[in-house]
């Protein structure tokens, strides 16, 4: 499991001072890669989370399921 | 297992609550027995014990440990249409948690989300005052991909 983090912010600095002040130290994909990285396929907003296999198919666009899947081992 | 990064370089107080839950979901991988499950065919005329070990949507195949230990591959369609619909809604959450989540070694390049996070200045991480480029080290089966904005 990786946790990838998109920013929707246009200007780096601005996704950076986010990440900083949320504590957000995971791997950041930036905006301007977003079209590279593959992702913006996803049509996601800000707020929004996919969890997705390795194949880049989407299991749930539900943050609450994402949340229960991921925790189902509990 | 260690799935969090460090974040003690920012106070916990400044974290959002929403990532706090996140970042705990994520800790919580990689615990908890996987579910054994009576298995029934097409017909109705035959059930197994097992437990679920691999699911194929494209070659549309479920692999399962049976009770006498050998890995059973099959196809899903003989299967009833109850433990189809499991396998629908059910089946890549119980693979995931059951899983250690991540693949195996150098396989980026065979890893469809992978491959593209593997190129060259697409994954950053902060590093002090900025950001700087980032490999994964290990090739993940499942992503959680948060989108964020300061806006």
């Amino acid at each position: 499991m990786a946790l990838v983090h998109v920013s929707c912010d246009e200007v780096e600095a601005d996704a950076l001072t986010w990440a900083r002040q949320e504590g957000f130290t995971w791997p950041t994909i930036l905006f301007s890669d977003l079209e590279r990285a593959g992702l913006a396929r996803y049509d996601a907003w800000p707020g929004e989370v996919r969890l997705v296999d390795s194949a880049g198919s989407v299991l749930t666009k539900d943050e609450g399921e994402a949340f229960a899947t991921i925790s189902l081992k509990n | 297992m260690t799935l969090l990064p460090s974040v003690d370089s920012v106070s916990p107080i400044l974290m959002n609550p929403k990532i706090l839950l996140f970042a705990a979901s994520l800790a919580l991988i990689g615990q908890g027995p996987l579910a054994a499950r009576t298995w029934t065919s097409a017909d109705g005329s035959k059930t197994f014990e097992g437990e679920l070990r691999d699911l194929s949507e494209t070659a549309k195949t479920v692999t399962v440990l049976m009770e006498g230990g050998k890995l059973r591959t099959f196809k899903i369609s003989l299967l009833s249409e109850e433990d189809r619909n499991f396998l629908k809604k059910e089946g890549h959450k119980i693979l995931l948690a059951a899983s250690d989540g991540e693949g195996d070694d150098n396989a980026l390049q065979d890893n469809k989300i992978g491959k593209n996070l593997a190129k060259e200045g697409v994954l950053s991480k902060i590093e002090g005052e900025s950001f700087v480029g980032h490999k994964l080290t290990k090739t993940p089966d499942y992503y959680i991909v948060y989108f964020s904005a300061s806006w």
